[in-house]
Parts: C-alpha cells; sequence; structure tokens
C-alpha cells in the first residue's frame, strides 16, 4: 500500500468525507508533509474503489454542485489495519536498531 | 480577457487529458473537489478566482500524470488501455533489448581487441560486467515504463506549493491579484 493510499484510507477511518474533506483530512494527519493534488487523489481513490477498499457513500448539494462522500467498506478498514500494524510493527524494529527504546535510550537521552 | 471561460469550465478542459471512461467515473467529483479546494467562501473572492484564475501547473501535470498512468493500463481500466499499456512496455524493452545487445557487441569486439593488443585474457570479465550492466539500464527503464507513479512522485516533491494562477493582464488581473487570495 501507498504512502498516498495509507492516508486516504486513514482520512476515511472516522467517517465518510467528500473530496477535498480527504484532501484536507490527509493534510493535517500528515502535519502538512503530503498535500494531495486532485489528479493525485482521485487516481488513488480510483484504485481504492477498484479493489472495494473505498465505496460512494452519499450525495449532498453545496453551491450548486453534488458533492459525493466516500466511505471506508469492511475490506477497507481491515486493509487499513492490517497496513497501520505493519507499520507500527516496522517502526518499532527502526526504533530498536537506532537505540531510541528501553531504558539505556532512555539514560542517553537523559 | 479572460477568454469567455471561468475556471469551473477551464478545469474539465484539463481533463480531457483522462480516458474517456475515467472521465465519465471521476470528471463531476474532480471538478467539484478542485473548486472546493479553489474557492474561498467570499462571493467577491470567488468572483475573482472563477473569472480569472486556471488551474495552477501543479494540478496540470498531475492530471497528466494520471492520463500516463491510466492509458499505460492499470489495473481496473479497460481492456483497450491493458491491452495498449502492455504493447507500450513491450516496444520500450524490446527497444531497450537491441540497445543492450548492440552495446554489448560493441563492448566486445573493443575489449577483444584489446585484449590482443595487451596479450592480457580480460575478454570474459569485460564481456561479463557489460551483460551485467545492459540488464541493469534494460530493467530500470521497463520499471519506470510502468509505473506512473515516478511521475507523480517527481511531481508531488518537484513542485513548489502553490494555487492555481490568474490570467487577465492589466486591472483586472491587479484586482483578482489582490482579492483573491487563492491566485498569485
Amino acid at each position: 500500500m501507498t504512502g498516498q493510499a495509507f492516508f486516504v484510507l486513514t482520512a476515511l477511518a472516522d467517517g465518510p468525507r467528500h473530496g477535498y474533506g480527504i484532501v484536507r483530512e490527509v493534510e493535517e494527519l500528515s502535519q502538512g508533509r503530503v498535500k494531495l493534488k486532485i489528479g493525485s487523489l482521485y487516481g488513488v481513490m480510483d484504485r481504492l474503489a477498484t479493489e472495494g477498499l473505498i465505496e460512494p457513500d452519499r450525495e449532498e448539494p453545496h453551491d450548486g454542485r453534488l458533492r459525493r462522500y466516500y466511505r471506508l467498506t469492511r475490506d477497507g478498514r481491515r486493509a487499513l489495519a492490517e497496513e497501520a500494524e505493519l507499520r507500527a510493527a516496522t517502526a518499532r524494529v527502526v526504533r530498536a536498531r537506532l537505540g531510541l527504546t528501553g531504558p539505556a535510550a532512555a539514560g542517553a537521552a537523559g | 480577457v479572460s477568454g469567455g471561460l471561468d475556471l469551473e469550465q477551464r478545469y474539465p478542459r484539463v481533463l480531457w487529458l483522462l480516458p474517456g471512461y475515467y472521465r465519465q467515473r471521476w470528471e463531476e467529483d474532480m471538478v467539484a473537489a478542485f473548486l472546493d479546494s479553489s474557492l474561498t467562501g467570499d462571493p467577491d473572492e470567488d468572483e475573482c478566482v472563477l473569472e480569472f484564475c486556471r488551474p495552477g501547473w501543479q494540478e496540470v501535470a498531475s492530471v497528466a500524470g494520471l492520463a500516463v498512468r491510466l492509458y499505460l493500463g492499470t489495473a481496473g481500466a479497460p481492456r483497450r488501455y491493458f491491452a495498449w499499456g502492455q504493447a507500450v512496455r513491450r516496444a520500450v524493452l524490446a527497444v531497450m533489448l537491441v540497445h543492450a545487445t548492440r552495446r554489448i557487441t560493441q563492448r566486445r569486439g573493443q575489449a577483444v581487441s584489446q585484449a590482443m593488443r595487451a596479450g592480457a585474457a580480460s575478454d570474459n570479465v569485460c564481456v561479463g560486467w557489460n551483460v551485467v550492466s545492459a540488464a541493469r539500464n534494460a530493467e530500470s527503464v521497463f520499471v519506470a515504463a510502468n509505473s506512473a507513479e515516478v511521475t507523480r512522485w517527481s511531481w508531488d516533491v518537484l513542485a513548489p506549493p502553490t494555487a492555481p494562477g490568474c490570467l487577465g493582464p492589466g486591472r483586472a488581473r491587479r484586482r483578482c491579484s489582490q482579492r483573491a487570495r487563492g491566485c498569485s
């Protein structure tokens, strides 16, 4: 799973969002590091929809246009949980190898 | 000044880069999301943005990158695009293999000549190295052709943060530049 796909799924984890809502949420989640362009966003969303990880939720009129909201599917939620676990495990290994965990690291930091 | 089109009409023109099946599926969403990202909610500013602004080059680049990936046939693409993408990938691979073979032959000839001149038996070592090198080159290009992610990644990384740009010259443009904060 790419970083962008991971962020898009995470943005939808707590409820449905429309396209620009996802862009803003991803920027906030990534603390400004990931700023999705619309072309990039819908490239990712098309892949996720094709894989059955997201699906349309509802449409709402806004300023004369329709905003389409998307939500995670059950498979999407499962894929996100697995990816989060994988990334967390990887991060633990990296921190251990860098000596950033445990009493030794705390002592060194102090 | 604005060419008779407003931003809501200009952005769909950029989307013409995308395959028809994809536009049919996502165009409405993409236009709505793009306008949401461009408009401020202030009626005066939004009027300026709609009239004088056009999609920024980063937005255009992201759509162009997506178009390349789609035309090369990604998962979920219609059979026609997938077949086209396969043909392009195979053509690139074939060209690279021909090029690599030609270079190997040239280098081998040079190595043999040098070895004969020097009286050393270095031929096998040189040829072996060249085979590995050429194979790596071919593989790199094949992977690049296979993955438009590279293009999108490059645009995302290299592009400075900007918003849509203003079109019209003169007073109207200055007015728009001052009022439409998204246009710079």
